[in-house]
């Protein structure tokens, strides 16, 4: 086997200088190394080979997304297929469609595979063979990495190179190596008589195997529920035993809680149908099998001064202390869903590959930049990167990591290839229409709300901008690094945001007036809206680390939210635009309004400077005359002078002057004594 | 004027003997002319007249002094003379007018006509033309100047505060009001008024009150508004008068001042009087009839009546409430005390207030009220509506106020705003095609010249460059104009024959750029105003020339053209046709319909672009106007490089597409569509040609869009000068019209206008006059900005379109800001000095204003 793959990567692999036929130990080098063709792994593949780097994908099944042809059991995606939107812009459309991965091809559009909204798991496999395939990525197939290894050398990229082994002992060795394993290694929970539990990922998910059985889950997630909904209508009852209360994926407004489309048990445990869901710690439980093979429910309390291979006669049961104790009913079947883990087992220990702390100890420890924090040039992609936001955002599942993938390309392209982050600049007459514009197609910034951001950097004197999409904005002071963009006038960083306080496994997401409507109280808008913030400099790794808790983003020296939005279509003038300008205006002390040719030419006769818009276009002969209609409204509302009335009735003041002028001579109507005034008075006549 | 002065002072000796014989009772005239003999002798004692003296006026013959005298009828007898000044006529009329208001008050008004040699004390001082006389009986009271007396409001006010001298007091201190309000106290009331100036209308409803009322009360006038302020009324605005009524006839305690009640309307005579009546007024009336029945002086003012019900346990109690709650609403409501015990009425126990409004048929409001605060609420609240109907104009300048001084969410974006009120006003887009990002590939394949609009649709500038890309549209589909196939070669060369087909000869083309070798067009267009035109150019037999266009109209000869094909349309689809008549855009709907738009019916989805590629051609004249909404389409804009909203690009079939950068406006945009048509530079075939060009005649369908037109002449051997002059015309195509001649005989056209080649001929305003410039510059940088230079004017008017064209020298203006046109004469000077001077220091150029 590994010489046949020599024999076909060698091509690869001469360039680079190592010979692949000089012995057993040989490396097959590339500068990227992705181990994993997943979502994220093949994500990452497309976006090197379009820019025309080394890499190589290596996958231990025979094809692509190996997790999606088992996971999820009963086969139905939670995440959404929307083929409708009403709207035919492509990036829009992606903020609903959770499956697709970013390409060029628009035959690789999830929706052209499922009609589904909640497609089958087989079609993600067939997409994601597609996918590789259509794009010809190169992915080595049954090709398991054992292990992974660093080789010393400060002539690489990093320090160090990547050596990796297979299955077959064949050694690579990459420049780069970018981990997008997923997270498949079974949560497996021990207490005494953990013996008796069926896992998730073996379990039968046909109903009839459950037909009048008393089933217990252990878990909250949707994997636990999605079995729950699966048996839920064949079971005597189902209880569902976890550590925490359950999260809903609509109050806390993460995508990776409970989703609605699972949560039929919710319903029939609070309708009081015998079903029920119970708070405990997993580590406490304890299961004893009686003789007839049914599962009782005991504490490991109990079993502390005994064998568990004692008779359950000799057992305490809590239901003879508490002889209403909850789970007295004896159990025929104890199914785990408790969710996976990293597999940290390939990682040398040079590596440092640890695992986060906490509640998110299932994932490696990274940087918001998604480099390992133990090794420099290891970055973890995919749903393994999810440290970075778990429970906030999207990061964890594919319409979000499909955006912190490319920004992870990104970070790479400029920091070995000198290629710097992709950025297009405007005049600063376009700086709202382009804010405006992003705020209401960008996908990127939609789903990775609050990790992704849009930076736009200013030029001197406010003339100009650049603009930067979707950059981790964990790493905000690493800016200038990172990018290869230079910041020195400041910048506005644009982001989106739920209200702070509305999400949360137990607020209430329904409450009377949630939504604001007025653009004045937009920073109290608690479903995702735009929100700019303005910094004079760039902050640096202070600012950030000191940041607000809870805020994405350091303090800033001005803030402005745009207010939510019922149809997320940001586009209002009076309510969205308008407020946004005036907050850019003030920041840039500069102003944004659009003025039609005819104000220009006045503006170039009574002012020392011009308006943005009228030096950028009206003197650079791009003014806007306007039709006459419009020019016409414009009077009527009082914003632009009337000189073609004045020509047409001659010396009639228009009414407005008029006015004015009374006004001034009321003003100016000075009282005086009566006697005086009769021998002073001027002359009015 | 020194003999007028002594004949003035002369004059007054006898004015006394003016005749007050003459009878002028009943006269029609108001204002009399005497002179002054008569005026004087008609003074009566105690009678009040304002006079004028008047010299040299036109109505009384020199030398004679014509007094007409109008006897007052009112009951004080007070005469007003008044003197003029030759030429003060506007005063005249104002004095006339008021002539009529003061006879209400027995002033009569005199013009008194001096004569020339009069030297009296009023006809003989010079100063005296310009005064006005009060006269009682024969004794002068005051002498007014006439510029104190501008209009009726001044003269009628200013007259009666001389007359009314005790009756109304004019203070200037707070001391003087205090000292007149003490002496009031406890003998009678006071009114105070306060005005900006005198004169004014206030002025005037005051002085008109007192003249009423100044025997009851005691009016006292000031202007200066600290009184107003010490007075208790801090947030008063200076600017607006305002009168008091002081009950200082019930005060008692002599330390304390007396109660006010201020008016809270304008001062007007009616609304003075209204006030003073309701002063009057008892302040608590006792009533003992149904509510229904009762009426006050309030409700026949206008104002509403309050009932405090009572009873006899509490009668006492009920009073002092009632005298309370008349204090709070006095000048804005009546209050009654009515004793339930004498009225039979139900509903009277159930309730402690009523409120009676003026308005016939509005029944009595029996309320149970809290306290007396709830009282006033009630009355005042109604009065509030009363009021903003009252001073609806008032109210809506303070709203106005208002709005400035909050005007964080008002819209001050003139292009937002116009754009916003125009946005329920459906646009006429019928001309302009919608491209997507399917379409919009094919859609620049299958015409030769394709205008897109890149815009968004939530983006103001974008919307309202499209409302002129419609007018755009319509301005092309309006004009008719033949384009010979000669003139049409766009320059490079090659042997294209899109350009004379479309839109030359018909109204309507379909263009199927595929390339195919389908004959089709001799079957459909030939006849029709549909005409379908392969506009590939690549193999077909191109003998669609001969069939297309040969009927301009759209009824289609079905049965000619079937039999020559044979390949007739069915009777239905030829009835189809022709009925469609000339509306050629619906025949191509309908031919699709029918399926004989094309010999390839099964291929519908092209046929849809094709048709509406057919649709929006017509009238457009072979540019096909299109647009693409970002918004939706935002793959397409990206990739077209399109990062600004709006984006206006022209692709030419095989050619990189050229950005517009002009003005945004419907004229700037047609002629550069126009202008682009046509190659650039245009290269002319003989000197017959090159002669018309420069007459602008040719080519004649761009007459309309040009002032200048430049001509290139080179010899044949001037290729490096020529191919710069040719990049310079790619660069500039659109904005220039430039054409080249380099035939054998072009020495001939450079020595009729004395240039030898490489020379540039500029023939301003229809060839009159052709100047000669010899091209030395060789860079096509260079020539455009040479020729940019060159098409600016010596002089020019500046304009909206044409400042930035002269902003870009970057010199200094010397203007000329002219009330219209300007002369011939100024503009030869402006002319001369612009070209005298070494025109690089400065553009010399004019404004109208």
């Amino acid at each position: 086997m590994a010489p046949a793959v020599c024999g076909t990567l060698l091509g690869l692999a001469l360039y680079t200088g190592s010979l692949c036929a000089a012995s057993g130990t040989a490396f097959l080098y590339h500068d990227y190394c992705i181990i994993g063709a997943g979502p994220s792994g093949l994500q990452a593949a497309y976006f090197l080979q379009r820019a025309g780097r080394d890499y190589v994908v290596f996958e231990r099944s025979h094809a692509p997304g190996s997790f999606f042809a088992l996971y999820p059991r009963h086969r139905k995606l939670i995440s959404i297929n929307k083929q409708y939107t009403g709207k035919s812009n492509s990036e829009f459309n992606l903020r609903h469609d959770w499956n697709s991965l970013l390409s060029h091809d628009r035959r690789l559009l999830f929706r052209r595979y499922s009609r589904d909204f909640f497609p089958n798991a087989d079609t993600m496999v067939r997409y994601l063979e597609d996918f590789a395939s259509l794009l010809k990525l190169r992915v080595q197939y049954n090709t398991a990495i054992v292990h992974v290894t660093l080789e010393r050398d400060v002539k690489a990229w990093n320090g160090h190179y990547f050596l990796l082994t297979d299955q077959d002992r064949q050694n690579y060795k990459c420049s780069s190596l970018l981990v997008a394993t997923g997270m498949w290694v079974p949560n497996v929970v021990n207490f005494p008589g953990s013996e008796y539990v069926e896992g998730y990922e073996t379990v039968s998910i046909n109903p009839e195997d459950f037909a009048g059985q008393t089933v217990l889950i252990l878990g909250r997630g949707n994997s636990a529920f999605e079995t729950a909904e699966n048996i839920l209508g064949v079971t005597n009852f189902i209880h569902m035993v976890s550590r925490s209360r359950v999260r809903l994926s609509w109050a806390t407004h993460y995508v990776g809680d409970l989703r609605a489309i699972n949560n039929g048990l919710l319903d029939t445990y609070q309708l009081k149908s015998l079903d029920g869901l119970l708070e405990g710690n997993l580590e406490d439980l304890a299961i004893v099998k009686d003789k007839k093979g049914k599962l009782h429910i005991t504490l490991r309390f109990y079993l502390d001064n005994r064998n568990t291979s004692a008779g359950i006669d000799s057992i305490t049961l809590p239901q003879d202390e508490l002889d209403n104790f909850a789970t007295r009913a004896p159990y025929d079947r104890v199914i785990r869903c408790l969710g996976w883990k990293f597999d940290f087992s390939i990682y040398n220990r040079s590596l440092r590959m640890m695992p986060e702390k906490g509640n998110k100890k299932k994932y490696p420890q990274i940087k918001p930049s998604y480099e390992s924090r133990g090794t420099r040039g290891l970055f973890v992609l995919g749903t393994a990167s999810h440290s970075v936001d778990f429970r906030k955002s999207a990061g964890g599942f594919i319409h979000g990591f499909r955006y912190t993938t490319r920004a992870v390309h990104r970070l790479l392209e400029n920091r070995h290839h000198g290629v710097p982050w992709p950025s297009t600049v405007y005049p600063i007459t376009q700086l709202t229409n382009t804010i405006i514009k992003r705020v209401n197609e960008a996908s990127g910034l939609y789903q990775m709300f609050s990790v992704l951001a849009d930076i736009i950097l200013l030029r001197e004197n406010a003339t100009a901008f650049e603009y930067l999409e979707e950059y981790p904005v964990g790493v905000l002071a690493e800016l200038e690094m990172q990018t290869g963009r230079k910041a020195p006038n400041g910048l506005f960083v644009v982001i989106m945001e739920y209200g702070r306080n509305f999400s949360g496994a137990d607020k209430d997401v329904f409450y009377y007036n949630r939504a604001v409507g007025e653009a004045q109280h937009a920073w109290q808008s608690n479903f995702l809206h735009p929100v700019i913030y303005y910094y004079k400099c760039l902050p640096t790794e202070r600012d950030v680390r000191l940041r607000p808790p809870d805020w994405p983003l350091p303090r800033p020296d001005a803030v402005h939210h745009i207010v939510e939005d019922f149809l997320t279509d940001w586009t209002a003038p009076n309510a969205h635009i308008l407020p946004l300008r005036r907050f850019l205006e003030n920041c840039l002390s500069t102003d944004l309004r659009n003025f039609f040719a005819e104000s220009c030419f006045l503006f170039a006769f009574t002012h020392q400077k011009l308006p943005p818009f009228c030096q950028q276009g009206y003197v650079r002969m791009q003014g806007l005359v306007g039709s006459e209609g419009l020019r016409r409204h414009a009077v009527e509302a009082g914003l632009l002078e009337d000189y073609t009335l004045t020509d047409f009735l001659g010396d009639r003041p228009p009414d407005s002057h008029e006015g004015s002028q009374d006004q001034l001579l009321r003003n100016h109507a000075i009282p005086v004594r009566p006697l005086q005034h009769l021998v002073n008075a001027k002359d009015e006549l | 004027m020194s003999a007028q002065k002594e004949r003035w002072v002369f004059s007054f000796s006898f004015l006394l003997f003016c005749a007050s014989s003459i009878p002028t009772r009943g006269s029609a005239r108001l204002l009399q002319e005497l002179s002054p003999q008569e005026y004087f002798s008609s003074l009566q004692a105690g009678r009040a007249s304002l006079a004028y003296f008047s010299h040299n006026d036109s109505a009384c013959p020199e030398g004679t002094f014509t007094c007409l005298i109008r006897k007052g009828e009112g009951w004080k007898p007070w005469w007003i003379c008044v003197s003029v000044s030759p030429g003060a006529q506007p005063f005249l009329e104002q004095i006339e007018n008021s002539a009529e208001a003061l006879q209400d008050y027995g002033i009569s008004v005199v013009k008194v006509n001096c004569p020339k040699e009069d030297i009296s004390r009023y006809c003989g001082k010079e100063n005296a033309l310009r005064k006005a006389y009060l006269f009682r009986g024969n004794m002068l009271i005051r002498e007014f100047p006439t510029d104190a007396l501008f209009d009726v409001n001044s003269i009628v006010a200013n007259v009666l505060f001389a007359l009314l001298f005790n009756e109304v007091k004019y203070v200037e201190t707070l001391a003087d009001l205090q000292n007149i309000e003490n002496a009031l106290k406890g003998r009678s009331n006071m009114v105070f008024a306060y005005v900006p100036a005198t004169g004014t209308a206030e002025h005037r409803a005051v002085m008109e009150a007192a003249f009423v009322y100044g025997t009851v009360h005691q009016f006292v006038l000031t202007t200066e508004a600290t009184l107003l302020k010490d007075a208790g009324n801090e947030e008063s605005d200076v600017s607006s008068a305002r009168l008091f009524f002081c009950h200082c006839q019930q005060a008692t305690d002599l330390a304390q001042p007396c109660r006010r009640t201020a008016m809270g309307q304008t001062l007007t005579m009616l609304n003075i009087h209204r006030h003073l009546k309701l002063m009057g007024a008892p302040l608590v009336t006792e009533v003992a009839e149904d509510p229904e029945k009762v009426s006050t002086v309030h409700l026949q003012l206008g104002l509403p009546l309050v009932f405090i019900l009572s009873q006899k346990e509490t009668y006492e109690a009920d009073k002092r409430t009632a005298e309370f709650v008349a204090w709070q609403l006095l000048g804005k409501a009546g209050v009654a005390l009515l004793s339930r015990d004498l009225v039979d009425l139900n509903i009277l126990l159930r309730s402690n207030v009523a409120l009676k409004t003026p308005d016939e048929g509005v029944p009595v409001k029996y309320l149970v009220l809290e306290d007396t605060d709830e009282v006033i609420t009630l009355v005042e609240d109604k009065n509030k509506v009363e009021q903003i109907q009252e001073d609806e104009e008032e109210e809506e300048e303070e709203d106005e106020d208002e709005k400035e001084n909050n005007n964080q969410d008002i819209q001050d974006d003139q292009v937002v705003e116009a754009v916003a009120r125009d946005k329920k006003r459906e646009l006429p887009l019928e001309q302009i095609l919608v491209l997507t990002e399917e379409t919009f590939h094919s859609a620049l394949l299958e015409t030769a010249r394709t205008v897109v609009l890149f815009y968004a649709s939530w983006e103001a500038v974008s919307l309202a460059v499209l409302r002129s890309y419609t007018e755009v549209a319509d301005n092309l589909k309006g004009r008719h104009t033949h384009i010979s196939d000669s003139v049409m070669g766009d320059g490079d060369g090659d042997d294209d024959d899109d350009d004379g087909d479309v839109g030359g000869h018909s109204d309507c083309v379909m263009n199927d750029g595929d390339g195919d070798d389908d004959d089709d067009d001799g079957d459909v267009g030939g006849h029709s105003d549909c005409v379908m035109n392969d506009g590939d150019g690549y193999d077909d037999d191109d003998d669609d020339d001969g069939d297309v266009g040969g009927h301009s109209d759209c009824v289609m000869d079905a049965q000619e053209h079937g039999e020559g094909q044979g390949k007739a349309p069915a009777a239905q689809e030829r009835a189809i046709l022709i009925a469609s008549g000339a509306n050629c855009c619906r025949s191509c709907f309908l031919l699709q319909d029918v399926n004989l738009w094309k010999q390839h019916p099964s291929d519908r989805r092209r046929g849809c672009e094709v048709i509406h590629i057919c649709f929006s051609i017509l009238g457009t004249q072979g540019v096909l106007l299109s647009q693409v909404n970002c918004w939706d389409w935002p793959g397409v804009c990206t990739k077209e490089n399109v990062t600004q909203f709006p984006t206006i690009k022209i692709y030419k079939k095989g050619e990189r597409s050229v950005m517009y950068d002009g003005m945004w406006g419907t004229e700037e945009l047609t002629s550069f569509i126009m202008l682009s048509r046509v190659s650039c530079p245009l290269k002319l075939a003989t000197i017959d040609e090159a002669e018309g060009y420069l007459r602008g005649e040719f080519p004649s369908e761009l007459s309309s869009y040009h002032h200048t037109s430049l001509l290139g002449i080179f010899s044949t051997a001037t290729s490096e000068a020529r191919e710069a002059f040719e990049e310079a015309g790619n660069i500039l195509s659109g904005h220039v019209t430039m054409g080249t001649y380099f035939e054998d005989d072009a020495l001939a056209l450079s020595r009729k206008y004395a240039v030898s080649p490489p020379a540039l001929l500029l023939a301003r305003s229809g060839g009159r006059t052709v100047e000669g410039i010899a091209l030395s510059k060789q860079s096509a940088q260079d020539m455009v900005w040479m020729i940019r230079y060159e098409l600016l004017d010596i002089f020019p008017e500046i304009t909206v379109q044409n400042l930035p064209r002269y902003l870009q020298l970057g010199k200094p203006f010397l203007i000329l800001f002219s009330d219209g046109d300007i002369g011939q004469m100024e503009s030869k000077e402006m002319l001369k000095l612009a070209k005298g001077r070494p025109h690089q220091a400065f553009v010399a150029c004019w404004l109208n204003l």
